[in-house]
């Protein structure tokens, strides 16, 4: 019995090598007189993982700083030079990667493809800036995050904007976030780094349109402050989220408020909630009875939504290189476009058939129709929770920051007259 | 008193909430650092699908590529005539500066004995545009190929020329197999 | 006042962002499709029309997966090895029969019912109908036969791994090595940069060479002495092209060569004193335009040509025997 085992595994090993044999291309070589010594050919490894685990450090190391200065010492000061240091070690040394923003890409196509090693630090970024969040606030915003940091130094004319547009174009991240973990997860893009507005500032190369949606942005965050931050950014969205529940949070006033109205429009980003006047509260029943209606009414916005994303499924897929290939070839054979790009004519020389690469664009279709599905769903969740706080009334006495869009910057500390 | 139960309420709302939190948070932690810790993900360029495009040479986000090329001596046949180093529409077959292929001139030519020559990429020079890379193919046996260095890569979450990449030859692989060379496995 | 028209201007500027950001993500595109660093052959491919004196006028569909050669015997039947077996098609060129081989061949030729392989480093013998006669013994254990040619009383094997051609009687002796390195004799040997190495008998019973690092053509004697040789370096259609060149070429029975180069992918025909006569054909269309990463490796992987002297060509790229008549 050991005998026969021994014989097959030498038969297999004798089969493996035959293999080899064959598959590998043979060359001969030159029947060199000279000594000559073929040069050994170099591959290079990746840079060591240490100066990853250093970010790190400098990340918690940073971030507890911040929140400490925050909510300690309550120094805008301190704050802003801070800020100044992770512009300068996130953002121009280390080139805006690695980033927490985009980090929540890498986690989320970890969760769904299994074949995907994702770097520690993508899972330390992710993480650490939503535990700080979930204890003192988005402090992480307030002047560590590289992107935030570039806009707040550009916060020069800062102009109030209307609460309803605030709202409105708040619910653009929530479309982003959306889009980024849908394309994150069926592994077409990373979206969020290839929009990344101030990456190409960073690193001192990039495409003309990152310098133009960088610069348009810094330009507009002139007068409507970190409009990257407020109406774009998707991790802000879950910081956000995080935040309203946080343990600890900056208050305006270290005592009391007194209700000076001096913070009142200290704040360039709109997150200081004011006190309710008292006149213009409603009756109770008809609050109740509105809540009630949205309540019921979310439900269906969430189906109405996921049904929409479902009809967009096939636009949301042609991001996909394979399934927009598969459209222009479609396009083509159908004489609809002239000029064939690299890719059709690369297609073609390669020999591959049509029809296996329609069946794996469709596969692809296919999973965004789930994903259309379930973005849509989520978006239509969120509008139908938008319209539910809306008609939530808190009762306020003081002047406080909003935990949820608050970034904890510090800046309307200093118009506080209160000293503890 | 009304307003205190309130406030109580709210308070234990928020505490669920954040436990949620944290117990959510905890779990991807858990479950994708087992993950991250057996191994690590780089970008790969498979040349048996490479078509040399030339966009590895425009499309890095580096400002030169991260895409060089390789010589695979294995596969060399040392020939004086050399498609990757020398122009095809020569008027005259000699290896004057203006009938180098390179367009960065990243090829150093050297004799070794009659009639072989060898030839070595100067990798600061290569830019990974990868004509002679096609020079090669066409005449030769193919041992000049386009790799990534891991060395000068920084293996961003979506290679941009992978984005690009007309022939799909760009992957995510495991570190141990960065690099992937045709003929001869290494 | 002022104010809300700077904020107006701002919101449509930051509309304007996500609308470029739509807009690239949704519908851009995404890399031009020019090549600043193009390496394009297409030049030196076109060929101007009155060269060309060959008509392809049939096309043979093969059912392999790779091909590797092809011969054609006294009575018009055309034999190609691939895939572990040879298909064999008669002189309507419907297939009749197919041997199956342990491995696959890289080249063979046939004479009087019997076909010689190379296979590997050895020789092997079938008859014309399959049965497996002989296997000879290999020169040595590095070998590799690329090509091999069999007149009445010689079968000579190039060995590209050992750079010389191999003589063997009818029956397997091994009877001389020819061209291999021999500074004493001074014969510089072959230079083979790659595993093409081909032969041939002329009509005349004599052995030519090609030796593609040169450029050349060799004719030896049985003995292996030198005799003549002809053949220059040009990317022009005068000479041969590239680093090592021709890799396939075959004889008609007017002593001329029909010649194919890689790279270049042409087939031309010399006459017997090695004059360029006539071009026989360019593979030089919009598919070849393309890009092509099938580039690495030849296109045509054999020729052969018929009592007739049509000229028969190997096409391993669309898997097919392209045939060409004269004019």
């Amino acid at each position: 019995m050991k005998n026969y085992l021994v014989k097959l595994i030498l038969a297999l090993i004798l089969f493996i090598q035959a293999f080899n044999l064959y598959a590998v291309q043979r060359f001969p070589k030159p029947e060199f007189e000279t000594k000559y010594s073929q040069p050994t050919m170099q591959t290079p490894c990746p840079r060591s993982v240490y100066m990853e685990y250093f970010d790190v450090a400098v990340l918690v190391a940073s971030l507890s700083l911040i929140t400490w200065l925050i909510l300690k010492k309550r120094s805008r000061q301190g704050v802003f030079w801070t800020t100044i240091f992770s512009l300068l070690y996130f953002g121009f040394y280390r080139k805006g990667c690695i980033c927490a923003v985009g980090s929540l890409q890498n986690v989320t196509m970890a969760l769904f493809n299994p074949d995907y090693y994702i770097p520690i630090t993508a899972i330390a970024f992710f993480i650490i800036p939503l535990v700080f969040t979930m204890f003192y606030g988005r402090t992480f915003c307030a002047g560590i995050c590289p992107l935030g940091a570039i806009q707040d130094i550009f916060v020069l004319r800062p102009m109030p904007l209307k609460q309803w547009v605030q709202t409105i174009l708040g619910l653009i991240p929530y479309i982003y976030l959306g889009l980024a973990v849908l394309y994150a997860a069926t592994g077409t893009d990373f979206i969020v780094c290839r929009y990344d507005p101030f990456v190409g500032i960073f690193r001192h190369n990039g495409t003309f349109m990152m310098f133009a949606i960088g610069g348009v942005l810094l330009l507009i965050g002139v007068f409507v402050a970190r409009p990257y931050c407020r109406f774009l950014c998707p991790y802000g969205v879950l910081l956000n989220f995080v935040s309203r529940v946080s343990k600890n949070h900056l208050s305006i006033a270290p005592g009391k408020c007194i209700e000076c109205r001096l913070c009142e429009n200290s704040c360039p980003f709109g997150a200081i909630n004011k006190p309710t006047p008292t006149r213009n509260v409603e009756k109770r029943n008809v609050m109740v009875k509105r809540f009630a209606i949205y309540f019921v009414i979310t439900p269906l916005l969430i189906l109405l939504g996921g049904w929409t994303g479902s009809r967009f499924h096939e636009n949301l897929a042609k991001v996909h290189p394979k399934v927009r290939l598969a459209n222009e070839l479609l396009l083509a054979n159908n004489n609809k476009i002239s000029s064939l790009s690299m890719e059709i004519s690369t297609f073609k020389s390669m020999g591959k058939p049509l029809d296996k690469l329609y069946a794996e664009a469709n596969i692809i279709i296919d999973k965004f129709y789930i994903g259309g599905w379930i973005l849509g769903g989520f978006l239509g969740l969120v509008f139908g929770l938008t319209l539910v706080n809306l008609s939530v009334f808190q009762y306020r006495t003081d002047y406080t920051t909003n935990k949820g869009t608050c970034f904890s910057c510090a800046r309307c500390v200093d118009f506080c007259p209160v000293k503890k | 008193m009304a307003e205190k139960k309130q406030y109580n309420r709210r308070d234990f709302i928020n505490n669920s909430l954040r436990a949620g939190i944290a117990v959510s948070l905890a779990g991807i932690t858990v479950a994708l650092t087992t993950r991250a810790l057996s191994g690590k993900s780089v970008w790969q360029l498979n040349p048996a699908k490479c078509v040399q495009c030339g966009r590895c040479a425009t499309s890095c986000i580096l400002e030169t590529s991260a895409v060089k090329c390789v010589h695979v001596y294995d596969m060399c046949g040392y020939c004086d005539l050399c498609g990757g180093y020398l122009r095809p529409d020569t008027k005259e077959l000699n290896t004057a500066a203006e009938n180098q292929l390179c367009p960065t001139s990243a090829i150093s030519r050297k004799y070794i004995e009659e009639p072989f020559f060898e030839y070595q990429i100067i990798e600061e020079l290569c830019i990974g545009c990868g004509k002679c890379v096609k020079g090669c193919g066409a005449f030769g046996n193919g041992s000049l190929q386009l790799q990534i260095n891991h060395k000068l890569c920084v293996n961003c979450n979506q290679c941009a020329i992978a984005r690009v990449c007309p022939s799909e030859a760009f992957s995510l692989v495991s570190a141990s197999d960065a690099y992937l060379y045709q003929g001869k496995k290494m | 006042m002022k104010q809300k028209l700077v904020i107006a201007l701002s919101l449509i500027l930051l509309i304007g962002v996500i609308f470029l950001i739509y807009n690239d993500l949704f519908n851009g595109n995404p890399a031009d499709s020019t090549n600043a660093t193009e390496y394009n052959l297409e030049k030196l491919k076109q060929i101007d029309s009155s060269l060309i004196c060959y008509n392809e006028v049939i096309t043979i569909d093969l059912t392999m997966e790779s091909v590797n050669a092809l011969t054609i015997d006294s009575n018009s039947n055309i034999y190609v090895a691939g895939d572990n077996e040879i298909q064999i098609f008669d002189k309507t060129l419907q297939k009749t029969h197919t041997i199956k081989l342990d491995s696959s061949a890289n080249c063979l030729a046939v004479f009087d019912n019997t076909l010689y392989l190379g296979v590997g480093n050895y020789v092997e013998v079938y008859t014309s109908k399959g049965v497996k006669l002989s296997r000879w013994k290999s020169f040595n254990s590095k070998g590799y036969i690329t090509s091999i040619a069999v007149n009445k009383t010689n079968v000579y094997a190039a060995d590209a791994e050992n750079k010389a051609i191999l003589r063997y009687n009818l029956n397997g002796v091994l009877l001389n090595v020819i061209g291999k390195k021999d500074k004493d004799k001074s014969i510089d040997g072959f230079i083979i940069p790659s595993m093409y190495f081909d032969l041939a008998i002329s009509a005349e019973n004599e052995l030519w060479v090609a030796n593609p690092g040169k450029h050349e053509l060799i004719n030896f004697t049985e003995k292996g002495d030198f005799r003549t040789s002809w053949g220059i370096a040009s990317m022009q259609t005068t000479g041969f092209a590239g680093c090592c060149n021709p890799i396939h070429f075959c004889m008609l029975s007017n002593g001329s060569f029909v010649t194919f180069e890689k790279g270049l992918d042409r087939i031309k025909l010399h006459d017997q004193t090695g004059k360029l006569e006539c071009i026989v054909a360019s593979f030089s269309d919009a598919n070849a335009q393309a890009l092509d990463n099938c580039s690495i490796g030849a296109r045509v992987h054999d020729l052969a040509t018929d009592l007739q002297g049509n000229i028969y060509a190997l096409d391993a790229k669309d898997k097919k025997i392209r045939v060409f008549s004269r004019k």
